[in-house]
């Protein structure tokens, strides 16, 4: 298992009110009888993601696809899938068996097979079936699949499984930017800014640095970081690409530089400056490097993030006197609306890649807590269960939420599904934080 | 002499009379049997009617409790669909067609309501040739 102290909150949500059960009996006889279904039950897709056939034949256990897969839909807290010890072996050692896998309540099975085609190649087939109606969802090969890339094709099979069954985007074939603190005791404290995959495996180093590193994100073509670094010992916004050919510092203005984001056509840059007195949003051209201001109250205005079109922008601002969150549009910043009401502190906003949701952090009884809203409706929702929660950063299809919180230890980094159904510690060791949650690495 | 004719011309038809009489009264009785026999028929009949009714009221509300209770769904979508159901006499599933959904139904939403069906089969059993029927619409309605 890649994955500790996974909690699955099984929280079957009961939507029935009441047995509202209408029953109209037809006046002819041969017409067909007509039966009102009113409620139904929000829960969790079942499904029974069986070992790979020859699965023996990849040596390192890493690279379990079941497991990963498994893993994948689980963090997601739309599928609840079933534990390979709980899956009978004469069934799994048979040929597919549709009325076993629906009468133990797996309305979907996955059913794969590895080959080796030479040294360290492999290629891979995958089936998504529904038994219930025997429907084949996904048949997919993978060929000429590299050891090293079997955990990517892992995670292009859970994204496919993902969109056959919910019809929304996968998001598990993307990757995990954030900062490691690496506290070796006799050394300087040093840190680091990693890129992992996103479920926090193979982890590489991008920078290192004995000043501190904070607020990442990224490109929409994935290609490129921006980042605050006081490595001149005041905060720079800095754009680094992941290849390590391009680096350069894009706002070190007198006080404050910070909170960069990067815009939704990958065009322009926003920022927290303070160079005019009091820290504003400002928005920079990244090619010509001209800047825009966007607030103009003297309050702190920062944390600034886009909304999904690219049109507005969501920040923080303690303008009545504690943060919350505020919109303005780009096209007339300075009609300003509130958008958080609940909560005397919200802060840290984020906007889902679908546009209909944002998140931020509440100071709530319980701390510091990851909390979205329905855009829509403006309805709230605290939906952590820890109380130090930093930097939420939503999944590219806007079902999952990382962040970071500390515990006994420091710094860890976490996934809950914005559902609030699942929660899953990722497995990456040491003090880390700043999650930033990157596009998807190939085309779906 | 005259007046004995009298008296049996009399007696005559006072038996003619009666036996008039007697043949009407059998047969008002004969109708009137036929009669009841008929009204109780058709009580019979009433009767074993609405008893169908009354159990197939009973039956269809067990399927729907099957129905209801087997409807999972990811999301929280308020749309109605109807789903065409056709069943055996034993209550197997044979045939499941989402017919019209209003507004925008999602795939995953149209999945939803057809699954919910198929897991509920077989249906609770039809207690009588009479009381059972093939065809089910089902009209699912999420609040």
């Amino acid at each position: 298992m890649r994955f500790q102290g996974k909690m699955m909150h099984q929280q079957i949500k009961t939507v029935i009110a009441g047995l509202a059960l209408l029953v109209s009996l037809a006046a002819l006889a041969d017409d067909p009888v007509r039966v009102e279904i009113t409620g139904g039950t929000e829960q969790s897709y079942p499904i029974a993601v069986t070992p790979f056939k020859n699965q023996v034949a990849i040596a390192n256990p890493d690279y379990n696809i079941a497991q990963i897969i498994r893993d994948d839909l689980g963090r997601s807290g739309s599928f609840n899938p079933m534990r390979e010890a709980d899956m009978s072996p004469v069934m799994v050692a048979g040929d597919l068996n549709l009325d076993y896998w629906r009468k133990v309540g797996q309305d979907y099975v996955v059913i794969g097979e590895v080959r080796p085609q030479g040294t360290d190649m492999y290629q891979v087939d995958m089936r998504l079936i529904n038994s219930l109606n025997q429907q084949e969802l996904v048949a997919r090969r993978w060929n000429g699949v590299s050891g090293q890339l079997l955990r990517a094709a892992a995670h292009q099979m859970s994204d496919a499984i993902y969109s056959a069954i919910t019809g929304r985007g996968g998001a598990f074939d993307s990757r995990m930017a954030y900062i490691r603190i690496d506290r070796t005791p006799g050394k300087r404290k040093m840190f680091l800014l990693e890129v992992a995959d996103s479920d926090g495996y193979a982890p590489r180093t991008i920078l290192r640095s004995y000043m501190p590193l904070m607020s990442i994100s990224w490109s929409p073509d994935a290609t490129r970081l921006a980042y605050v670094s006081f490595e001149n010992r005041k905060p720079e916004v800095i754009i680094q690409s992941l290849d390590g050919r391009l680096r350069q510092s894009v706002a070190s203005f007198d006080g404050i530089n910070s909170a960069p984001a990067w815009s939704p056509d990958g065009r322009s840059l926003l920022m927290t400056l303070s160079k005019g007195g009091n820290p504003d949003i400002y928005v920079m051209d990244v090619a010509t490097r001209r800047l825009t201001q966007l607030t103009f109250d003297p309050a702190i205005e920062t944390e600034a993030t886009w909304a999904a079109d690219g049109q507005s922008i969501f920040f923080n601002s303690d303008r009545r006197g504690q943060p919350q969150v505020f919109q303005a549009s780009l096209a007339s910043p300075r009609d300003v609306k509130r958008i958080t009401f609940d909560g005397k502190y919200n802060a840290k906003p984020i906007a889902s890649p679908d546009g209909r949701y944002i998140a931020y952090i509440r100071q709530d009884v319980g701390g510091f807590k990851i909390t979205t809203q329905d855009l829509t409706t403006g309805d709230s929702k605290v939906i952590s269960s820890t109380g130090s929660d930093e930097s939420p950063s939503f999944s590219p299809n806007g079902d999952m939420i990382a962040y970071s919180y500390n515990d006994y230890r420091g710094g860890v980094i976490a996934v809950l599904s914005r559902n609030g159904r699942a929660f899953t510690k990722l497995n990456i060791a040491g003090d880390v934080r700043d999650p930033a949650w990157g596009p998807l690495t190939t085309a779906q | 002499m005259k007046k004995k004719a009298e008296q049996e011309a009399k007696d005559k038809a006072e038996a003619d009379r009666k036996a008039k009489e007697a043949k009407e009264q059998a047969q008002r009785e004969a109708s009137l049997k036929k009669a009841l026999q008929a009204e109780r028929e058709a009580e019979a009949k009433a009767a074993n009617t609405a008893m169908v009714q009354k159990e197939r009221s009973t039956w269809i509300s067990a399927i729907g409790a099957k129905v209801q209770r087997a409807w999972t769904r990811d999301t929280n979508e308020n749309v109605v669909c109807d789903v065409y159901t056709r069943q055996t006499r034993d209550g197997d599933v044979k045939e499941v067609r989402v017919q019209n959904c209003q507004g925008d139904a999602s795939d995953a939403y149209k999945r939803s309501v057809e699954l919910a069906v198929r897991r509920a089969s077989p249906l609770p059993k039809a207690p009588s040739d009479e009381v059972f029927k093939s065809e089910i619409i089902f009209i699912f309605r999420p609040q």
